[in-house]
């Protein structure tokens, strides 16, 4: 666990828990004597919240969080250190090494907007490493499945358009804008980290065809009018996105 | 009933109106009698969430009493509880997780995790931590999950 991305607070009043512990004062106490296992269960203990380690990862906590994860890019996840463990009406539980980063709550409030409520279980890195690792497997079978002739269903027309005027949009914070990639154009409409539907990969395809060149042996692709609405809804969200940042660079 | 149950108590009953101001201590005395059973079948003691959820009326308002508790406590969730396995063979944290209707999913050197029903009982986890403390105490964490995964959990004991 690397100490400097803690909070100066939480992380005297883990050391302050260690050394209460071992009936020393805090300024006696050495912090190079204090272990990761002991570490991290003061930082628990403070926080408030349970520790998940390797040995907690069972087949029922592994198939909880990859039911919720599976709507998110395990990328995505991986970038923020987080894993969505459970839902419990409008309480998200969430994995992660880092809890007290407010950027972690803003982008799961902006992701899962139904739980204003998120509570927390602490892992180290390694543990919540180990866990991605299951889930990027979990990932790249579902993807194997797809190739293998799953064709998804299209995108619901009011994904974008049923959004009331007032609604907060999610927070345009995305790992392809921390690396200046560009994000493509289907993910746009989507909270930080969301999978594009499969729908929504399916019209960016279909869209290339239509630019492209007509293959032989095959007929020329037709845009419905759910095509049409979404790309109409992929391009209101790219207004609204752009509005938004220029509104926050203004400010 | 203890006071940590009788907080829990006006809590759900007030916001799921689950009994009048007129019935509600016979509802208390409903509960009490249901403690008294089990305690006399050497049964795991019904929490009160239990309890209250048993008589919400449909299942989704049962999980809605559930939802309530854990939104408007300051504990986290815990969502498969088991015994951790070196404490299954112990009769004294047995017994004290029958009575107090709690878990012990993790007890290391450092740390001990329990899982109850009511955030406001620390009377409970108190009990079990000063079973399981030795020289140096775990630090004791306590998060909630559903009395129906607890009451599994606890037949993991021998």
């Amino acid at each position: 666990m690397n100490t400097a991305e803690i909070p100066s607070q939480t992380l005297n009043e883990a050391y302050n828990a260690i050394a209460e512990r071992r009936e020393v004062s805090p300024a006696a106490l050495d912090r190079q004597t204090v272990d990761e296992p002991e570490f991290l269960a003061a930082l628990a203990y403070v926080l408030g919240i349970p520790l998940v380690e390797k040995a907690d990862l069972t087949q029922a906590l592994l198939a909880d969080c990859g039911q919720l994860a599976a709507e998110l890019e395990t990328a995505a996840l991986m970038e923020y250190k987080f894993v969505p463990l459970a839902r419990r009406g409008e309480t998200l539980v969430v994995i992660s090494s880092s809890p007290w980063d407010p950027i972690t709550t803003e982008v799961l409030l902006g992701y899962f907007r139904q739980c204003p409520q998120i509570k927390f279980a602490l892992a180290s890195p390694q543990c919540l490493q180990e866990l991605f690792d299951y889930l990027k497997q979990a990932e790249a079978k579902t993807q194997q499945t797809a190739v293998a002739g799953y064709m998804p269903k299209p995108l619901a027309a009011e994904t974008v358009v049923s959004q009331p005027s007032g609604a907060v949009a999610p927070p345009a914070i995305q790992p392809a804008a921390r690396t200046g990639e560009r994000a493509p154009a289907a993910s746009i409409v989507l909270p930080p980290g969301a999978k594009p539907p499969a729908a929504a990969t399916a019209a960016s395809a279909a869209a290339t065809a239509i630019s492209g060149p007509a293959q032989a042996g095959r007929a020329s692709p037709m845009l419905t009018q759910e095509d049409l609405t979404h790309l109409m809804n992929v391009l209101a969200a790219e207004i609204q996105r752009l509005v938004q940042q220029k509104t926050r660079r203004s400010l | 009933m203890n006071t940590p149950s009788r907080k829990q108590f006006i809590e759900l009953i007030t916001h799921f109106k689950l009994a009048t101001e007129a019935t509600k201590e016979a509802l208390a005395s409903d509960y009490e009698q249901a403690t008294r059973q089990d305690a006399e079948g050497k049964r795991p003691i019904t929490p009160l969430l239990d309890f209250c959820m048993q008589r919400a009326g449909t299942r989704e308002r049962a999980e809605a009493i559930f939802n309530h508790v854990l939104k408007n406590s300051r504990i986290s969730y815990w969502p498969n509880p088991e015994v951790a396995p070196h404490l299954r063979d112990n009769q004294e944290i047995k017994e004290a997780c029958s009575k107090h209707f709690i878990v012990p999913v993790k007890a290391t050197e450092h740390l001990l995790v329990l899982c109850g029903c009511n955030p406001h009982d620390s009377e409970g986890p108190g009990a079990i931590w000063q079973k399981l403390a030795g020289a140096k105490p775990p630090f004791p964490v306590v998060a909630l999950s559903e009395p129906e995964r607890i009451r599994k959990a606890l037949t993991q004991f021998a």
